[in-house]
C-alpha cells in the first residue's frame, strides 16, 4: 500500500516563525489534504508546523510513521509542513526523512512524498529538492510547483506577516543600539515578539510595510521589554 | 487490509438511535481507516432491517466501512458484545452504544493522547482512554469529568467521579484483550465488572485532556429490572470481595448501600414504589451507618438551599 505524504515548502521565512494555518494550507494545495494535527507535539490547534520532527531525542519519527498510516487514508491525505527544508536539507532533513520513511514503511506502507511550493512571488526550486530526495533512496515526485494564496486571504496575511517578520529580525539590532541597548541574537524572542503584536490590538505588520515603519514596531516592542521606565 | 480502529455498537430495537450513533461517527475529524461493527441482538425484523438501512447508508455516503451482523434472537448486551469483541481484528477499539453520540473530535483527541503517552515513555498496550462527557437525563445535561489518579479500583467502586463507561473509552486492541470477555452473567452493569477486571489485571485509564465533552450519554433508566440491577451489582461485589476487603470495613458497607440504592432508583423510575421502599429499607438496615451519613448530607443540603 502505498501512502502519498503531503510536503508543504516555501522560502524559510514565509513559513515561520509564525505557523501558517495548516487547513488553509492544505486547502490551498488541492482537495482531500489535511495538515497532520500532531495534537501531542504541538498543542497549538489550527497552527502548524512540523519542524519538531528535526528534534533528535524522543519517540517523534515513530509515533509520525505510525500517525501518518493510522490516522489517514479513509478520507484525507496527509500534510507536513516543513518551514526550513528548500534552504538547509542537510544531515539532520535526511536523517529526520529517511527515519520518517522507515517509520511508515514499519506499519505496511510505502510512502511517497509529493512536493508542494507556497509562495507570494516567485517559485521555489523545488526540482533541486526533489533531486536530494531521490538521492536520499526517497520515493518523490511534485505536486504543485508553486502555490499561490488568494490576496487577503487569512493565509496571505499570514504569509506575508512572516515575510514583515523576517525583515524586522534584520532591522531589531539597529533599533536596539539606537535604545542604547546591546543586542544579542535570541532566538527565543519570536514567540514574545508575537505575542506583543498579538496583544496591541489593530497593530498588525505586512512585508509591503516601510523600513521606517517597521524599526517604529520594534522600537514599540522592544521598549515594552524594557519595562514603563525606558525611553 | 487492517483497520486501525473497530467502532463496536450494540444495538437493540432503536433504530433511530442507531442512525444518531452513526451520523456522530461520519462526523469525526480523525481520518483514518475506520470501521463501525455493528450486531443486532435480536431486534424484530422491522427494527433490524431499518437499522440494516441505515448502516448501508453510512457506508455509502462516508468513507468508513461498516459490518452489519444479527444474532439469531436477543441474546442479552454482554454476549452481543462478546461477539463484537470477536469480530474486531483493528489495531484499536473504541465503543459506542445505539442512541449515544461522539462529538467530532473525540477519536482524534483521544488518538492524540495516546501518542503524548507514548511520547511521554508510556507503555501504550496497556491504557485505556476515557474522556469527559455529558450526561442526559430527563431532557437535562451535565458534563461530567473522569478523576483518573488515585487507585482505580477504589475509585470505580465508590463511581462518585470516576465512572466505568464502555462508550468513553477508545485504546489498543492489545489492551482490551487485558480485560477479557463480559461476563455473560451480567445483563446489566457488565461495564463496570469489564473495568475492574482491566485495572486489577494491570491495566491502566487515562483522561483525554480537557474540561470539554467529548461524548454524549442519553441516560434512562425505564424499563430496567430493578432486581436485574441488584443481583447483578452483587454479583460484582462479590466477584471483587478479595480486593474490596483490603479496604476499610466502612467501604463494603457503602458499597450494599449502594446496589439497594441503586435497585431503588431503578424501581421507582419504572413505577414500582413499593419495591423502591424494600430495596431503600434493605439499604437503611444493611448500612445503617451509611445511610444515616447520607440523610445528613441531604438534610445540611436541603437546609442549605432553602436559606
Amino acid at each position: 500500500m502505498s501512502l502519498k505524504v503531503h510536503v508543504a515548502v516555501g522560502a524559510r521565512p514565509l513559513l515561520g516563525p509564525d505557523a501558517v494555518p495548516g487547513d488553509a494550507l492544505g486547502a490551498l494545495i488541492g482537495a482531500n489534504i489535511a495538515p497532520v494535527p500532531a495534537t501531542w507535539a504541538v498543542p497549538i490547534p489550527g497552527r502548524q508546523t512540523h519542524d519538531f520532527l528535526l528534534e533528535p531525542e524522543g519517540p517523534a519519527i515513530a509515533i509520525m510513521g505510525r500517525s501518518l498510516v493510522r490516522d489517514f487514508g479513509a478520507r484525507d491525505e496527509p500534510l507536513l509542513i516543513f518551514s526550513h527544508l528548500l534552504q538547509d536539507h542537510g544531515d539532520e532533513w535526511a536523517e529526520m526523512l529517511s527515519g520518517l520513511a522507515g517509520a511508515v514503511r514499519e506499519h505496511g506502507a510505502e510512502p511517497v512524498f509529493v512536493l508542494h511550493g507556497v509562495t507570494l512571488f516567485e517559485a521555489p526550486a523545488l526540482a533541486q529538492l526533489l533531486a536530494w530526495m531521490h538521492g536520499l533512496g526517497l520515493e518523490a515526485t511534485i505536486g504543485t510547483e508553486a502555490a499561490q494564496p488568494q490576496p487577503g486571504s487569512p493565509l496571505d496575511v499570514a504569509l506575508r506577516r512572516n515575510l514583515a517578520l523576517d525583515r524586522m529580525a534584520t532591522l531589531l539590532p539597529g533599533t536596539a543600539r539606537n535604545l542604547g541597548l546591546r543586542w544579542r541574537e535570541d532566538a527565543d524572542l519570536w514567540a514574545p515578539l508575537l505575542d506583543w503584536l498579538a496583544a496591541a490590538r489593530g497593530v498588525d505588520i505586512d512585508h509591503e510595510a516601510s523600513d521606517d515603519a517597521l524599526r517604529e514596531l520594534g522600537r514599540q516592542f522592544l521598549i515594552s521589554r524594557l519595562g514603563p521606565d525606558a525611553k | 487490509m487492517t483497520f486501525a480502529l473497530d467502532v463496536l455498537i450494540p444495538h437493540y430495537c432503536d433504530p433511530d438511535g442507531l442512525k444518531r450513533s452513526l451520523d456522530s461517527v461520519a462526523e469525526q475529524t480523525w481520518r483514518g481507516r475506520m470501521r463501525v461493527i455493528v450486531v443486532d441482538d435480536g431486534s424484530p425484523d422491522h427494527d433490524a432491517l431499518a437499522a440494516q438501512t441505515h448502516c448501508d447508508a453510512f457506508a455509502a455516503t462516508t468513507p468508513f466501512a461498516v459490518l452489519f451482523e444479527r444474532n439469531p434472537k436477543n441474546l442479552g448486551r454482554p454476549r452481543t458484545r462478546n461477539r463484537l469483541l470477536d469480530l474486531t481484528d483493528a489495531t484499536h477499539v473504541a465503543w459506542l452504544d445505539a442512541g449515544d453520540i461522539w462529538y467530532p473530535d473525540k477519536t482524534a483527541r483521544q488518538f492524540a493522547h495516546l501518542d503524548s503517552l507514548t511520547a511521554q515513555g508510556v507503555d501504550i498496550s496497556s491504557v485505556w482512554v476515557t474522556c469527559t462527557y455529558d450526561w442526559e437525563q430527563h431532557g437535562k445535561a451535565r458534563t461530567l469529568s473522569q478523576r483518573v489518579g488515585g487507585d482505580q479500583v477504589l475509585e470505580l467502586l465508590v463511581g462518585d467521579h470516576f465512572r466505568a463507561y464502555l462508550w468513553t473509552l477508545l485504546g489498543t486492541a492489545e489492551a482490551f484483550r487485558i480485560a477479557g470477555r463480559f461476563d455473560e452473567r451480567l445483563p446489566r452493569l457488565q461495564d463496570l465488572d469489564y473495568f475492574l477486571r482491566f485495572v486489577r489485571g494491570g491495566g491502566r485509564i487515562e483522561t483525554a485532556p480537557g474540561r470539554r465533552a467529548l461524548c454524549r450519554y442519553f441516560k434512562s433508566d425505564i424499563g430496567r429490572n430493578a432486581a436485574e440491577v441488584h443481583a447483578c451489582y452483587k454479583l460484582i461485589l462479590a466477584k471483587n470481595a478479595p480486593a474490596i476487603s483490603r479496604y476499610p470495613r466502612a467501604l463494603s458497607s457503602k458499597l450494599h448501600y449502594k446496589a439497594n440504592r441503586l435497585a431503588s432508583r431503578f424501581a421507582y423510575s419504572n413505577g414500582d414504589r413499593i419495591g423502591a421502599a424494600r430495596y431503600l429499607a434493605e439499604a437503611a438496615l444493611g448500612s445503617p451507618r451509611h445511610a444515616l451519613l447520607v440523610a445528613r448530607n441531604v438534610l445540611r443540603s436541603r437546609l442549605r438551599a432553602g436559606g
